[in-house]
């Protein structure tokens, strides 16, 4: 069979893997915990012998002995990734008789942020590095296997796509409770992979193969890419230290044969199997055929871990993360500052959005590095799916590669240049677009124009391969103070385009009321009309509380919240009285900052507002009710959630002042410019929270470059922003090493800046000896270190 | 399973006192949802070992136990037992999560995390033990990479002979640090002798060590 045949094959007829190799490994006496790899060259014979009994056992592919042969596990070996890999697959070749040889490639074993410190990026270039040993091998196909993460199979997917032409097959493991061990379930992995050209896609390894059938049953709902199994031969028990399997081989062919059933139709084994279990297996299948499997075909965008499925219920899509019209969060890009980012992506999330927008195209930045920069920042926290919002096919791309599930582009056009250029990224990264009815010549002013781009723009993306379900169209709403005519034109739009294309629908709402008064009211009653005209997910503020009951009074008129319980809940669950608002009359600003309370204290900054200088705020309230608190933890009678507690409250108070002073048009107030970053190969990240929540809290501009940052990356941002005082953290003994380096190399790059340094490893003396300029044992410390620095 | 409260306030540096009352309201809080988050899960193989010289060799390929602390703990031991636990990476997005939506309660999880996950490996460590007495042995208290001068590095090889990325997602950093954070791997002996716990306390860890955590001399009888 060549791999032409195997394509054909697909789908009509079983194709079968080879079973464990490790099994096979330790019946042949080999001991556990060694490099595996190694013994390609150490014992070629026992891995040759175990590929001819799979190929006479009926496998149609030989899995490669290279599971784990990265740059990274390898690092102790004495043979390269490209040595290791050309034996193995010269090993599998010369066995085979003529089967296909499969490049295995395993998860690297370190995992990618946010969960670990391995980027995407460098994920990438080691599973490049294994693709290109395995090209120039000889393989005739890569296996990805077991992986757990979503976002690791996708950067190897990536890496075997754009350094080979051969055929991908990408598995991953699920764990009991129907998830991999970083939180994807069956039906999100077969709707991101499947979309991102791979030739099959299923599970491995996990559990046995009866527990696997609920997951195959869930890919094959979402995706018509020809599924795969590789299941173990049950489940695991160790005894004296060895491990052992607990079905026999006739019991797992039986259970293939479900599996079958259940729509898998690529056969293998993992932990436990053995050639016997290959060729019971192949007898068991051999009267049955491939059934057909019928992917449900809806519209759905995805995070790592979540599925949201538009078409049902209205999804609320997000749109506060878009810098037009808003001051302070253009002056947080120029900054460098994401904290802005994702407070509102958290607040939106809160309220109730599914998806959210993320635009942060200001013409001052690097939009390219911003977007990337936003989208990292909020996938560190949150899992809601994301709608890449840019005009820029650089910078959608860029989205694309680091976006951790199945966003949607926002936006593609009926303008020529558009579609060229957005569709085949949509097509090559797997994404749902939103198509927006305009083209060179504008927006057109009747529905049945807009209708005409829409058709435009839904037959190129289908001619690029991009399947109907992931085509959204947005008919475009105009403002009614300016083109009142054409309101009721983007509601016909919405209807006919459902109608004729069976396509799903998406406005932007808030335009509709721009130039006019009570703007939330007429954005909620342009919603019920669109909702009503079968828009199936607007783009809104999700904090609108006008917005919101909308919404849910629509939910119940509409049949959607089923004997409106939603809505009566949201009346038996509506605080009866808000608690937490204080009388703040009766409160000094210090009080409220001694007892913690966030959102008195907004209330109590306003009204001081109106007869005291923002300036005078800090100096003679915030600070002094900061440094008291600071006392008081100095001697024991506060502690640490206090203490923060405490800042966070001056925090909101100093966002409040900072607006006054940007609506009033003055700079902000700032004490001093300081970079905060936690050392490259250090992931603890609270301590240096505290620290800089402390230090805004004085009135320092904190630029906050995040956890297990470069040395290199830390220098240069510190020469770009000509930054004077720099801290950083490490909390490891192992990390205070690259500490000393960011040190070496500020000293060397940008001599006029001064360090200071903490953690838990950190003494004076080891500051000392990395050449640091200042110790500082606690967040308070480190108050007074930049307070007589900027003095 | 049994988490002391106390230990959560000796972390947030409340020592041996009870909590401010907004921050208990937060623990009791954390405790109840961190249930929602965390996936309990562990692994452990039993091994022979020997001593030779100044290490502990672990009678499976490459694995060596390397420094006077480990070699000490398992100075009776005639096999080992090589753990490790997690509360897995839910638990570490949800305090990644917290820390940018409300600090002071991110670094409570934090402590309550922490707490659980000790909370966790003391269970494992007494079934260790009943599971030992029934072969006639005696189990050590475990002992993590970190103490004494058990050295950091021998993490992978820990990682390696437990398989944990297949078995329950554990992995290790470059730098020695454990992914999911909220996560202990530790070696427990087995030995033929009684063995006494109490004669082991924060002092024998590293003297001159500055650690947070360290109990003072009054905490000691408690823990």
């Amino acid at each position: 069979m060549n791999t032409l045949e195997l394509q054909n094959k697909l789908g009509k007829e079983f194709v079968f893997f080879d079973g464990a190799m490790g099994t096979m490994l330790q019946k042949a006496g080999l001991p556990v915990g060694g490099l595996p790899e190694e013994y390609n060259f150490l014992h070629p014979e026992i891995i040759e012998d175990i590929h001819r009994q799979y190929a006479e056992a009926g496998a149609d592919i030989i899995t490669t002995n290279t599971f784990g042969a990265n740059e990274l596990k390898l690092a102790e070996s004495n043979y390269s990734v490209e040595e290791i890999i050309h034996q193995a697959v010269a090993l599998a070749k010369n066995k085979s008789s003529g089967r296909l040889v499969a490049l295995d490639v395993g998860p690297i074993g370190q995992l990618l942020e946010p969960i670990g410190d391995l980027s995407f990026e460098r994920a990438y270039d080691i599973f490049k590095r294994q693709v290109l040993a395995g090209v120039s091998g000889g393989a005739d196909l890569i296996l990805i296997e077991t992986l757990s993460d979503l976002h690791e199979l996708k950067a190897a997917i990536l890496a075997a796509r754009e350094n080979s032409n051969l055929p991908i097959f990408a598995t991953m493991t699920f764990q009991d409770d129907g998830r991999s061990l970083t939180g994807t379930d069956p039906s999100t992995m077969a709707h991101v992979i499947g979309r991102l050209g791979v030739t099959a896609l299923g599970v491995n390894c996990s559990l046995g193969p009866s527990e696997l059938k609920p997951i195959v049953e869930a890919m094959s709902k979402a995706t018509d890419v020809p599924i795969m199994v590789q299941p173990n031969a049950g489940l695991p028990k160790f005894h004296k230290g060895v491990t052992s399997f607990d079905i026999s081989a006739d019991a797992f062919a039986e259970e293939m044969a479900s599996l079958a059933a259940a729509g898998a139709s690529v056969l293998g084994g993992c932990c436990g199997s053995t050639p016997e279990f290959i060729i019971k297996m192949k007898k068991k299948v051999a009267s049955l055929g491939p059934v057909s499997i019928k992917s449900e075909k809806t519209t759905v965008v995805c995070s790592s871990s979540k599925t949201v499925h538009i078409g049902g219920d209205p999804i609320l899509i997000g749109e506060r993360i878009n810098p037009t019209g808003k001051k302070l969060f253009k002056e947080a890009l120029k900054r460098g500052d994401f904290d802005y980012v994702v407070s509102e992506a958290i607040l939106q999330k809160e309220a109730g959005a599914s998806i959210l927008d993320v635009n942060v195209g200001i013409r001052e930045i690097d939009e390219r590095e911003a977007m990337v920069k936003a989208i990292k920042e909020i996938q560190d926290v949150l899992d809601t799916p994301l709608q890449i919002d840019s005009t820029k096919a650089d910078v959608i791309e860029a989205a694309l590669r680091i976006c951790n599930g199945k966003p949607i582009i926002n936006s593609v056009n009926g303008e020529e240049k558009s579609l060229s250029a957005i569709l085949p990224l949509a097509k090559k990264y797997g994404a749902c677009i939103l198509g927006l009815t305009l083209d060179e010549n504008g927006i057109p002013r009747t529905a049945d124009e807009r209708i005409k781009v829409a058709d435009k723009i839904i037959n190129r993306a289908i001619k690029e391969g991009i399947p109907r379900e992931d085509i959204l169209i947005d008919c475009l709403v105009l403002t009614a103070s300016a083109q009142q005519k054409e309101v009721v034109e983007t509601i016909k739009a919405v209807t006919e385009i459902k109608r004729l294309f069976g396509v799903k629908t998406v406005l932007g709402i808030s335009n509709v009321s721009f130039g006019l008064p009570g703007r939330d009211l007429l954005n909620s009653t342009f919603l019920a009309m669109a909702l009503s005209a079968g828009l199936d997910a607007p783009i809104v503020d999700p904090l609108s509380k006008d917005i919101q009951n909308t919404l849910k009074t629509y939910r119940v008129l509409a049949g959607k919240d089923e004997d409106a319980s939603d809505y009566l809940n949201s009346f038996t669950n509506e605080p009866s009285s808000a608690p937490l608002s204080l009388d703040i009359t009766n409160k000094t600003l210090k009080q409220i900052i001694l007892e913690g309370h966030k959102s008195a204290v907004k209330e109590k900054t306003l009204e001081m507002l109106q007869t005291v200088e923002a300036m005078e705020i800090v100096n003679a309230h915030l600070i002094p009710a900061l440094d008291y608190v600071g006392e008081q933890y100095e001697k024991r009678i506060l502690f640490l959630p206090q203490l923060i507690r405490s800042a966070e409250t001056v925090k909101s108070s100093f966002e409040i002042l900072q607006e006054h002073i940007s609506k009033n048009g003055k700079p902000r107030l700032n004490k001093g410019n300081i970079i905060l970053a936690t050392v490259k190969g250090d992931v603890h990240d609270i301590g240096k929270n505290i620290v800089k929540t402390l230090l805004q809290n004085y009135g320092f501009e904190i630029l906050d470059l995040g956890k297990n940052v470069s040395p290199e990356k830390i220098v240069e941002e510190a020469i770009k922003k000509d930054i004077k005082l720099l801290g950083l953290s490490a909390l490891m003994t192992t990390t205070v090493d690259t500490m000393a380096e960011t040190i070496a190399l500020l000293h060397e790059k940008h001599p006029s800046c001064h360090t200071f340094v903490g953690g838990a490893v950190l003494s004076p003396e080891l500051s000392r000896q990395i050449s640091a300029d200042y110790y500082g044992k606690d967040a308070r410390a480190a108050v007074s270190i930049a307070q007589n620095f900027f003095k | 399973m049994n988490i002391d409260k106390q230990e959560i306030r000796r972390y947030l540096g409340y020592g041996n006192k009870i909590a401010d009352n907004p921050t208990e309201t937060l623990i009791d809080r954390c405790l109840s949802s961190s249930e929602q988050h965390m996936r309990l899960l562990h692994v452990r193989r039993t091994f022979p070992m020997h001593l030779e010289n100044s290490s502990v060799i672990v009678e499976a390929e490459n694995f060596t136990l390397e420094g006077n602390s480990i070699r000490n703990h398992l100075a009776k031991s005639s096999y080992c037992v090589v753990m490790a636990a997690t509360l897995g990476p839910k638990m570490d997005q949800l305090i990644r999560y917290m820390e940018r939506k409300n600090l002071s309660e991110a670094v409570v999880m934090d402590a309550v995390a922490t707490a659980i996950i000790e909370a966790f490996c003391d269970e494992i460590e007494e079934s260790i033990k009943q599971e030992a007495i029934k072969d006639g042995l005696y189990a050590t208290h475990r002992f993590s990479p970190g103490y004494g001068d058990f050295p950091l590095s021998i993490q992978p090889s820990i990682l390696r002979v437990l398989d944990t990325q297949r078995s329950i997602g554990l992995t290790s950093t470059e730098n020695m640090i454990l992914i999911p954070r909220k996560s202990v791997t530790a070696i427990i002996g087995l030995q033929k002798k009684p063995y006494n716990k109490n004669n082991h306390t924060c002092k024998d860890c590293m003297p001159g060590l500055s650690c947070p955590y360290k109990k003072e001399e009054s905490q000691i009888e408690h823990s």
